[in-house]
């Protein structure tokens, strides 16, 4: 697997805003969010709408890679094959990061139509996660 | 009244003496002899025979200082002594009276020893004989009064003592008697007595408060009591409207006591509202934070259920590394040894096994490995979709309830503080500072009303009790007003007998002095030399000189033995009686003329043809007194002559009667 050029994950110069009034908007594990996990965050939603720019505008501004967790990388690769479909695609970390820069952005996006809305974001955001939790099926045979 | 027989036994110095004055010849009697002889004894032993005394001479004596020397020395020890006097009295027409006093002595080594005394009087009437007296004290005293027996019985020694100031109650005594009101007097005080005894009965009547007095009282308790029931009636209505407004405002009490409960309890639920907020808060906080957390995976449930399809894949194509490291394995092949530790030798099944294993997978992909390294972390991910959706549930249900628990809360709180709008403390404070207010006024009320039913009953026991003690008054009273009619009749008839007596004793008194003063005129010597003698109405005797002094003090012995004389012979006319005069030594203390002046004046007593019956004088003297002149003055009433003398061996006196020669 190919090194990870990239020190940070950055956001869409235009999503800065948007990531800042995530971070606001909902309460993370000491306060506001961090960078890492708005990104996250904001990469779940690209990937569960599965909306994904092009491309984004470096901003400069984004979540440290050094702060994501092996299960967050493996996140990061779930998304992208979510959206490549190819096993190579995983080889290169950096096309990871990329697609997890564009996912990010796509999510971001939505999440702040969401909280223009009027209403309890967290409440919305919480029932879209719930939407997902209905909608898992029982356990499989293999787990718990 | 004479004296008929004088009797004498054992009378000191005269132990056995018999005189016989019978007749005319014992009226006028001179017993002559020498000082010590035994005259003044004499007249000692008639006056203890008439009175029980000696006379003003001797006021006190012992029984024993009677008795005769000669007598008790004759007397052998265990013998009776008896000491007699007995006189006979003569009350003309065959009346005739014998008096003997006796006391009997019992003759004991030591002395005498007095024994019975008796007063015996036997009584002589014309047609009736001799008759035992069964009252003699009583008799005697009537007939010889006691209180004027020094004026018939005197001793002349004695005269200047007559009429001094101190005797004007005997003088009194003396004009009361004679002229017998004395009982008068008696009566008088008696009913002055009666008086004093229904005055006091009058007042112990009334003492205490009167029936008037009482009804006064009663009407000040009635109209109390009537006072005090409109104050009772007026503190009941007082207390009912008090109760009332108690009662109105225990109600809104009531209910300020309900809000002021509502009110805490909404203070309550508004804090357990708080809280199921608080709690709720937390609830989505943690749900929140929860959420954020396991968005990022949950999200990615479908991308990481592909990718790990995509590694099962990987796995049935035997794309896949086996779990251990195949140079590590190929490193335990050399060394025999399994990965679990055993020993494995060459051609043993684990042997064959594991080199299977490094043939199998020696051509593993550089995906394969990607592939192999990603199963980790999702596996790990995949597990935590389960476990977390379990607690979303939880979660979720935490919230959900708090949220409702907040929102029933809320209900609750907004639901009372809407029943409570428009009621805050600083009212429910006032309400209830009005209802403590009304309940002293009650408690004073209360005590007030109290207070007067208590002074009412006190009232209306004292008035009752005040009822029973006006009946009892009105008894008191009409007794008070029987004894107060007993009290005037008393007052009134000893108004009318003080005075009837006032009159008598004025007349007599003024009768007394008017005969004195004659009997005195016609006695002295000296004519005109004196006005008229008074006796006051203090019974005082006055002699007042010409020049208008009263100067009875001033009276010679001869003018003092002539008043004495013509006080004792106006006693007897005015009593009607003429008493017997026994008189010792009268002219003693006098001298020349003036002896023979008084015993002129002694021989005209003797002769007053005024008198019905015979006047008798007995005179008690010396040689001396009776000399020539006095026996010449006299010798015109022929007196029985006795000479008296004193044997001094025989210590007993003997009496010689002398013919007058």
């Amino acid at each position: 697997m190919a090194r990870a050029t990239r020190t940070i994950l950055e956001f869409d110069k235009d999503s800065v805003p948007l990531f800042e009034k995530l971070r606001k908007a909902l309460r993370g594990e000491k306060g506001d969010l961090s960078n890492k996990e708005a990104f996250l965050i904001a990469v779940s939603w690209g990937v569960r709408f599965d909306v994904r720019p092009d491309s984004i505008k470096k901003s400069g501004t984004g979540a440290r890679v050094e702060y994501f967790s092996e299960s967050d990388t493996a996140l990061l690769a779930a998304a992208h094959f979510a959206f490549s479909k190819s096993p190579e695609s995983l080889l290169d970390i950096n096309e990871i990061h990329a697609s997890a820069e564009l996912f990010a952005d796509g999510g971001i996006r939505l999440l702040a139509e969401e909280m223009a809305k009027p209403g309890n974001f967290p409440d919305s955001f919480a029932a879209s996660v719930f939407d997902v939790i209905a909608g898992m099926g029982p356990v499989p045979d293999n787990e718990g | 009244m004479k004296i008929s027989r004088i009797g004498i036994q054992n009378f000191r110095q005269h132990r056995n003496i018999d005189l016989d004055l019978s007749g005319e010849r014992g009226n006028f009697t001179v017993i002559r002899g020498l000082n010590g002889a035994g005259k003044t004894n004499l007249l000692k032993a008639i006056t203890w025979c008439v009175t029980g005394d000696l006379g003003r001479s001797e006021p006190r004596h012992s029984p024993t200082s009677l008795v005769s020397h000669g007598a008790i020395q004759d007397t052998p020890v265990g013998e009776s002594v008896i000491l007699t006097v007995e006189l006979e009295l003569d009350f003309g027409q065959e009346e005739r009276a014998e008096v003997s006093r006796s006391l009997t002595f019992s003759r004991a080594e030591g002395g005498l020893v007095l024994g019975p005394a008796s007063l015996k009087i036997n009584r002589h009437e014309a047609g009736r004989g001799w008759q035992k007296e069964p009252e003699p004290d009583l008799w005697l005293d009537r007939q010889l009064p006691r209180r004027f027996s020094h004026y018939f019985l005197f001793d002349g020694e004695q005269l200047e003592k007559f009429f001094k100031e101190t005797e004007a109650s005997y003088v009194k005594g003396a004009v009361l008697e004679i002229a017998q009101i004395d009982n008068l007097e008696r009566m008088v005080d008696r009913l002055q007595q009666t008086v004093g005894d229904l005055t006091k009965a009058v007042a112990s009547q009334r003492q205490g408060a009167s029936g008037a007095t009482l009804e006064s009282t009663y009407k000040e308790l009635e109209a109390r009591e009537e006072k005090l029931k409109e104050d009772v009636s007026k503190k009941r209505i007082e207390k009912a409207e008090n109760e009332d407004a108690i009662d109105k405002a225990k109600a809104r009490l009531g209910d300020v006591a309900a809000i002021q409960s509502e009110l805490k309890r909404l203070q309550s639920l508004e804090i357990a509202a708080n809280s199921a907020h608080e709690r709720a808060a937390h609830a989505s906080n943690d749900f929140y934070a929860w959420t954020t957390s396991v968005a990022p995976y949950m999200m990615m449930f479908k991308a990481v259920e592909t990718l790990e399809d995509e590694i099962e894949a990987a796995r049935v194509r035997k794309e896949l590394p086996p779990a251990y490291d195949p140079d590590s394995l190929k490193e335990l092949l050399k060394e025999e040894v399994c990965v679990c530790g055993a020993k494995i030798g060459k051609g043993s099944e684990g042997h064959s096994h594991i080199q299977k294993l490094v043939e199998d997978f020696s051509a593993l992909s550089e995906i394969g490995e990607a592939l192999r390294n990603a199963e980790g972390p999702l596996s790990r991910l995949r597990g935590r979709f389960f476990d977390q959706r379990d607690k979303a549930e939880s979660l979720g249900k935490t919230r959900a309830d708090s949220a409702k628990e907040a929102a029933e809360a809320d209900a609750k709180f907004n639901n009372l503080k809407k029943q409570l709008a428009g009621h805050d403390d600083q009212q429910i404070a006032l309400i209830g500072q009005a209802f403590e207010k009304a309940l002293e006024g009650a408690k004073s009320i209360e005590r007030d009303l109290s207070k007067i039913e208590r002074e009412l009953e006190e009232t209306k026991v004292a008035r009752v009790k005040l009822q029973s003690e006006i009946e009892a008054a009105g008894a008191k009273d009409a007794k008070a007003k029987t004894k107060l009619h007993e009290l005037g009749f008393a007052k009134e008839v000893f108004a009318r007998s003080q005075s009837l007596f006032d009159d008598l004793k004025n007349q007599v008194r003024q009768d007394v002095a008017t005969n004195l003063d004659r009997e005195f005129q016609q006695m002295i010597w000296k004519k005109e030399a004196f006005e008229p003698v008074e006796i006051d109405e203090d019974y005082r005797v006055k002699v007042i000189n010409k020049l208008g002094v009263e100067n009875r003090e001033g009276l010679s012995a001869g003018e003092t033995a002539c008043l004495a004389f013509a006080f004792a012979l106006t006693l007897s006319r005015v009593a009607g009686v003429r008493y017997p005069m026994v008189v010792d030594s009268p002219l003693g203390r006098l001298s020349g003329e003036v002896k023979k002046s008084v015993a002129e004046v002694l021989s005209n007593f003797l002769v007053s043809e005024d008198e019905q019956e015979s006047a008798q004088l007995i005179m008690l003297v010396t040689d001396e007194e009776y000399d020539e002149s006095v026996s010449s003055a006299l010798a015109d009433q022929r007196p029985l002559l006795f000479d008296i003398s004193f044997d001094q061996q025989s210590g007993e006196a003997t009496l010689e009667e002398l013919r007058n020669g």
